[in-house]
């Protein structure tokens, strides 16, 4: 009796041993999400990233001012204030609605020759977020920004305002000279649904709109030295 | 005294001291009998003795020779010294003088007994003699007050003597006592001594009551091994049933708040079956979990919480609610227990105590024991009753000299919008104010909000159990209901328990034991707290104080059906709107038990299996937003606008282990030794879906809506383990256990997912060192112990990997893809550890009248997993990493003492407190004032972790000051804030405790508790709002003419700008500066009141009815002290520690009067 008891005993302790964490990768695997999907689906999202936040304008207090006593939240137009509570939603809504995923899209595309339109369009729609957040906070972290993921860059390195317009310009040429209407075309895109023409236009008026940011600064100070993309702009390629 | 152990252990200890008593301590004394003359003068008796040796010797030759015999106690004299005494015909008086001058003994005769006792220092040698009162016989009978049986072994002595006896097998005794006036003293182990007055009686029958602290008590340790708690190194602390059952709440844990060292408990104040908040000695998460493990009959149950703003980054233990508005405290685990099917709460404190529960048990455990069996054969039926009423108390102290209105203006015009201020004007005969669409109405106060509002709560509940007991095993079967009517009117908890445990012993080897607890808990409308939309009490709080509140429900609507707006603030919604439109059902199904198997191989080996289960369904579904709410925007053309919720979960948790043990005496040393496994798996299921904007309007359903939302989600996680333990002890006096643990995590990658702790503690019981123990010490005993445990509690399953999601509609026909988390995720996350030191010291003195229990404990907790914050800027907002460090020290201690004790009267005092400091060593690095934020307010403020300070720092603007301390004020008058967030000190109370009377006179008892928290700051969102709505009192500075705060302006000058008076007090909300607002959130407070009668003794022996015990009981009774305006700090209604100190208004607490009734049949 006590012998098989023994024995009983140190077989199911070998095989609790042995077993100790048998089946746990499979366990500790996710049956209801997804680990990959279309990234053409993130752009989607990454368009519907754009939307309007309460700004730095204080438009609303000041409006509201004129129907009713400003008072409470609304004093930061009134007095001149900072209200932490506006000031950060363009930031944070920017970077992580738009950039997160603009940045996860080029990433999985950059080397996929079949998703190069998708590459570019994305490149594009990346360029407009980071302009309207150099234009509401002048520096801020560019090259390095929306890296959390994979690459682990959690504290980003800001860069110039001016450099950040330099480079979406360049990135705005590049993108939209990409563009291919004989490759694949993106058909799930919300935004064009993947035509390239509009696409193309929509860069070449990002491009316009960059442009114009520094040509007091920039163009002035450094006259023409080559062509441009767009006819009678001065070359923003001498400007680096 | 419940407990069957106990009591056999009671048993035999008084029948083993029977023995003794018989044999040594009185063996003369009972000789005695046999002469029934009075012998003559020991100055008259004269013998001849002739010994050279033991001191005995010379007694035995003189029993010999006379009827005299010596009576001394054995244990206490030595009577192996050695004398030599070499008479012929001396008188007895001159010999026992010169033994005892040779032996330092002191001799007196009464009767035909000589006492033999030790001589007291500097005292001369003694034989005396007192003359021979007028003896007289007394007998009696001593029974026992708890089940009314004899006692046998109870010593029956003569005060001022050490003359007695002891009572028979039958409790009987009958001694001879010197006169009528003596003195009779009856004692026994495990029973209060009682002293009594002779009086010329001949007979006297006593009653002895049990004394619980002098027992040796047997604890349950983990993993439901039962041991005597002088072999524990580490700290426990035990509730009987009559410290939750009688003066009880609807969550079993409540009613212990105040009563152990060591455990912080909080009631939320959050409606009925709403969350316990339990903390052991402080707080060891930086930002995750801090919920003890709650394990029934050894086997852990689930507790997960369904609080208010749950909020806790990276733990499933914890869910909340989707969508906005819906913000009420669901409960917990913990609320399907009944507290009259509980034998018995263990809570083992340290990790030393927890280590065999191993990662689960970081902060600590809460072993709860359900009943088995009865007490008696046959089958005992017994009934209880309890019913309270629960008061809502108002502690608002508002101003009420200016009424509703904005800038010193009160509404004179149809569909006014200040009904949320109170910046009107000042109150004068006469005056009139409009509101709604037109209703012209006095200006005047309207005092007593919270009475208006709220009705008085109920808690009703009955249990019927059936219980036997016997040799071979017993049972007990309850069945229970409990109605709870909140003091919300559409607010009620009802729960429907039956439990059933057992314990039979199939052979001598073979034992089973088992027990299973099914509950179905119903929780209509659990009222929203703490935030602005839907929320009953934030809208009450801030009303303005000229509001009629009968106009309020009467105008709730307007033409349209749609909430009516009463203030510009529409977040604010109207309370009797909330109480009309917003819906919530709440059902639980769930069913936990275990069962147990324990087979003795031989009579030292036992091996034991247990499985056990916990599994609940939970449906839930809530109406976000009402349609018609007027903080709401409108629906697209064709649909009504509103938010529904509604959620199906299933929950199991199972556990299987398997305990090894054996138990060996080598002498003096004996050998315990424990091996064990547990296979542990957790699986949480939920279907949710939530839609937006009906179709036909009033139709809360998923299918009549616009917009639709399905989730589902799976999680599951396994924890397996290996452990054993050893305890070596000596002399049943010296106590070594050493224990180790393997935990295998699923949650964790395969590099870091094994992990070994171990623990090791002793004890020392020092008093038992003496031979003669001395006479001021009845127990004394030191412990020590270390421990570590790890945890994954803070990583949830799949925290791994990056998952991407779709959105639950397609956009313009095509899928939106995102990417499901905020947080990037880290594959090589190691469970946090924790180690804790503690040393402790039990001392019990003056015939256990004094009991003292202290312990002082360390615990660092390293490796935390931290939420830590990332730039914005990287995309993502957190990343989780092993980095905090934090340190947790202090001091708890638990004093027993029995100040009085005459006859039938006994007043016993505890006193419990807890002193613990937590202070976070390391985030991300180790530099002082490195910080992370865990919770932000619904307002305003924050909650931080910063390196070097202690925990749950609470952070908001303050105002800004110059070097001398002033106050400096802008151009425009008001004044200015502090450049960046300052620190206002830790939100964790630092001292708890609490102080417990109770006097019991024959039946009757009576008790109070006064409890405390101190030591912690609060920012309270309730003041807050009180401030900037101007129904705080400090707002009325400044209500004519505006206000020149005191200070200076930017230029260093005296400030004489006027501000005017509501913006000056809006700064809390359009500054965030929220210094006005910071308290202190300790408090005192006359906890509880219980006045009890035993009626058992109206009822005649044959009577149907064979114990009755009616309770009076109140609970909350008074506030004593507190230091925060207008509410009770206890009215805080999260759970979530990552919110702690951030107020915001909850429910009012209640004050609840009632009773309870205990009938045996």
């Amino acid at each position: 009796m006590k012998k098989i008891v023994y024995y009983t005993f140190i077989t199911v302790s070998a095989w609790i041993i042995s077993s100790c964490d048998s089946g746990f990768d499979e366990l500790n695997t996710d049956k209801t999400r997804p680990t990959a999907i279309d990234p053409a689906f993130e752009l989607n999202n990454a368009v519907l990233g754009f939307r309007t936040y309460s700004s730095l304008i204080y438009d609303m207090g000041i409006v509201q001012q004129i129907i009713s006593p400003n008072s409470g939240v609304l004093t930061g137009a009134n007095y001149n204030q900072d209200n932490r509570d506006a000031s950060d939603d363009m930031w944070h809504a920017y970077f992580r609605d738009v950039i997160r995923y603009t940045r996860d899209v080029t990433r999985l595309t950059e080397s996929v020759p079949e998703r190069s339109n998708l590459y570019n369009m994305t490149r594009i729609l990346q360029a407009c977020a980071f302009l309207m957040l150099a234009d509401a906070y002048g520096d801020i972290p560019y090259s390095e920004g929306g890296k959390g993921y994979p690459d682990g860059v959690f504290f980003p390195a800001y860069d110039s305002q001016q450099d950040v317009y330099t480079d979406i310009i360049a990135e705005l040429t590049a993108a939209t000279a990409a563009l291919n209407a004989a490759g694949r075309i993106e058909t799930a895109d919300v935004l064009y649904g993947g035509n390239i023409d509009k696409w193309k236009k929509f860069g070449n008026s990002l491009l316009l709109r960059a442009g114009m940011r520094l040509s007091k600064g920039r163009c002035y100070k450094s006259p023409a030295g080559g062509a441009g993309s767009i006819p009678g702009w001065c070359d923003y390629q001498s400007g680096r | 005294m419940k407990n069957p152990l106990t009591k056999t252990i009671v048993a035999m200890s008084r029948i083993a001291l029977f023995g003794a008593v018989m044999q040594c301590l009185f063996f003369s004394l009972l000789l005695a009998d046999e002469t029934a003359d009075q012998p003559q003068s020991i100055n008259d008796i004269h013998l001849s003795i002739h010994v050279n040796g033991k001191v005995v010797d010379v007694f035995n030759q003189i029993e010999e020779k006379t009827e005299f015999r010596f009576s001394y106690n054995k244990t206490l004299l030595n009577l192996n010294n050695s004398v030599s005494v070499n008479v012929s015909e001396q008188s007895l008086s001159d010999i026992l003088l010169s033994v005892s001058r040779q032996s330092d003994l002191r001799f007196r005769r009464i009767n035909e007994s000589i006492h033999v006792a030790e001589l007291r220092r500097k005292e001369e040698p003694v034989s005396e003699e007192i003359t021979a009162l007028q003896a007289m016989t007394v007998t009696g009978k001593v029974t026992s007050r708890d089940d009314s049986e004899s006692l046998p072994g109870v010593n029956v002595i003569i005060g001022g003597t050490d003359k007695g006896t002891v009572t028979d097998i039958n409790g009987s005794y009958s001694i001879e006592v010197p006169g009528g006036t003596a003195k009779l003293v009856f004692s026994s182990v495990g029973y209060v001594t009682q002293e009594v007055d002779v009086a010329n009686r001949s007979i006297i029958n006593v009653v002895l009551a049990s004394d619980v602290k002098a027992l040796s008590e047997i604890v349950v340790t983990a993993l439901g091994i039962e041991k005597d708690s002088r072999t524990l190194g580490y700290a426990t602390a035990t509730a009987q049933p009559a410290e939750f059952a009688i003066n009880r709440s609807p969550n079993v844990m409540n009613a212990l708040q105040g009563k152990m060292a060591g455990v912080n408990i909080s009631a939320m104040g959050t409606g009925p079956a709403g969350t316990t908040k339990i903390r052991i000695r402080g707080q060891s998460s930086i930002a995750g979990q801090n919920n003890p493990l709650i394990v029934i009959n050894g086997v852990p149950i689930d507790n997960t919480n369904f609080g208010a703003k749950i909020n806790s980054a990276g733990s499933d233990a914890s869910v909340g609610p989707r969508g906005g508005g819906a913000n009420a405290d669901a409960g917990d685990g913990l609320s399907s227990i009944n507290p009259d099917d509980v034998e018995s709460i263990t809570v083992l404190k340290g990790a030393a105590a927890a280590a065999l529960y191993g990662s689960r048990a970081k902060d600590g455990v809460i072993m709860v024991t359900t009943k088995t069996k009865g007490d008696g054969k046959g089958i005992g039926v017994t009934y209880n009753m309890n019913y309270t009423s629960e008061k809502p108390l108002d502690f608002t102290d508002y101003q009420y000299d200016y009424g509703q209105g904005e800038q010193g203006v009160r509404p004179t015009a149809a569909n006014p919008t200040s009904g949320q201020w109170s910046f009107g004007e000042k109150f004068a005969p006469g005056m009139t104010q409009v509101l709604f669409d037109g209703v012209q109405v006095p200006y005047v106060p309207v005092y007593d909000r919270i009475d208006k509002f709220f009705r008085n709560g109920q808690n009703f509940s009955n249990t019927i159990s059936l219980s036997s007991g016997g040799d071979v095993g017993g049972f007990n079967l309850s069945i229970a209901n409990l109605t709870s009517k909140g003091i919300v009117p559409n607010n009620e908890f009802k729960r429907n328990t039956i439990n059933f445990g057992f314990d039979y012993n199939l052979s001598k080897k073979l034992k089973i034991t088992g027990n299973i607890n099914y509950a179905n808990e119903r929780n209509t409308n659990p009222p929203n707290i703490a935030d602005q939309d839907n929320t009953i009490p934030v809208a009450l709080f801030t009303m303005a104080n000229s509001m009629p509140y009968d106009l309020l429900d009467e105008k709730k609507y307007d033409a349209n059906g749609n909430e009516f707006v009463y203030s510009r603030f529409r977040n604010r919604t109207n309370p009797y709107w909330t109480l009309a439109e917003v819906k919530r059902n709440v059902v639980r199904d769930r069913i936990f038990g275990n069962i147990a198997a324990k087979y003795d191989l031989t009579d030292w080996l036992s091996i034991q299996g247990r499985l056990g289960q916990d599994y609940w369904s939970r449906d839930d579904d809530y109406i976000n937003y009402p349609t018609g709410q007027a903080s709401r925007a409108v629906a697209p053309a064709g649909f009504v606008n509103g938010l529904y919720t509604q959620e199906s979960r299933r929950f199991r948790e199972l556990n299987a282990d398997f305990i090894l043990n054996a138990f060996k005496e080598f002498g003096k040393v004996g050998l315990n030794l424990t091996v064990g496994g547990n296979h542990m798996y957790r699986r949480s299921e939920v279907n949710s879906t939530q839609v937006q904007d009906f179709v036909v309007r009033g139709l809360y359903t998923v299918q009549n809506s616009r917009v639709k939302d399905p989730q589902y989600s799976l999680s599951e996680r396994a924890v397996n383990s290996l452990y054993g333990s050893a305890e070596v002890s000596y002399n049943s006096m010296l106590y070594l256990t050493g224990t180790i643990r393997n935990d295998w995590f699923s949650t964790l990658s395969d590099e870091n997912r094994s992990i070994v702790y171990p623990s090791v503690a002793g004890s020392f019981v020092f008093s038992d060192v003496f031979g003669t123990k001395p006479s001021w010490l009845d127990f004394g005993k030191v412990r020590v112990a270390y421990a570590e445990v790890g945890s994954d509690t803070d990583v949830s399953p799949y925290s791994n990997l990056l998952f991407y999601g779709i959105n639950a509609n397609l956009f313009l026909n095509q899928p939106v893809g995102n990417i499901s988390s905020l947080t990037v995720p880290n594959p090589n996350l190691r469970p946090m550890r924790t180690s804790e030191w503690e040393v402790g010291l039990e001392l019990k003195t003056l015939n256990n009248r004094v009991g003292l229990d202290v312990a002082y404990f360390d615990r660092t907790t390293i490796d935390q997993i931290v939420s830590a914050e990332v730039s914005d800027g990287s995309g993502f907002t957190n990343t989780l990493i092993n980095s905090g460090e934090s340190e947790a020290k202090g001091v708890e201690m638990l004093v027993n003492l029995v100040p009085v004790q005459a006859g039938d009267f006994q007043w016993n005092f505890t006193f419990n407190a807890t002193y613990v400091e937590t202070r976070v060593n390391k985030l991300l690095t180790d530099t002082p004032g490195d910080r992370i934020t865990v919770g932000t307010h619904v307002f305003n403020g924050e909650l931080r972790q910063v390196v070097g300070e202690e925990m749950g720092q609470l952070a908001g603007f303050g105002y800004l000051r110059n070097e001398n301390g002033e106050k400096v004020f802008g151009a425009n008058g008001l004044p200015l804030r502090t450049p960046d967030l300052i620190y206002y000190g830790s939100a964790l109370p630092k001292w708890y405790g609490g102080f417990n009377n109770e006097f019991t006179y024959k039946k009757l008892s009576f008790s109070f508790l006064i409890d405390f928290k101190l030591g912690n700051k609060m920012m309270s969102g309730t003041n807050f709002n009180a401030v900037r709505h101007g129904l705080h009192k400090m707002t009325l500075e400044g209500r004519e003419g505006g206000v020149v705060g005191e200070g200076v302006n930017q230029a260093g000058e005296v400030n004489t700008v006027v501000a005017p008076v509501q913006s000056y007090w809006e700064i809390v909300r359009s500054q965030a500066l929220i210094e006005p607002i910071v308290y202190n959130g300790g408090y005192w407070k006359l906890r509880q009141i219980t006045l009890g009668y035993d009626l058992g003794s109206l009822f005649p022996d044959s009577f149907f009815i064979k114990g009755a015990r009616l309770s009076f009981v109140a609970n909350n009774v008074l506030m004593l002290k507190k230091w925060v305006d207008n509410i009770d700090p206890e009215s805080f209604g999260f759970n979530s520690d990552n919110l702690i100190g951030l107020e915001s208004t909850g429910m009012p607490s209640t004050r609840s009067i009632g009773f309870n009734l205990n009938v045996k049949f």
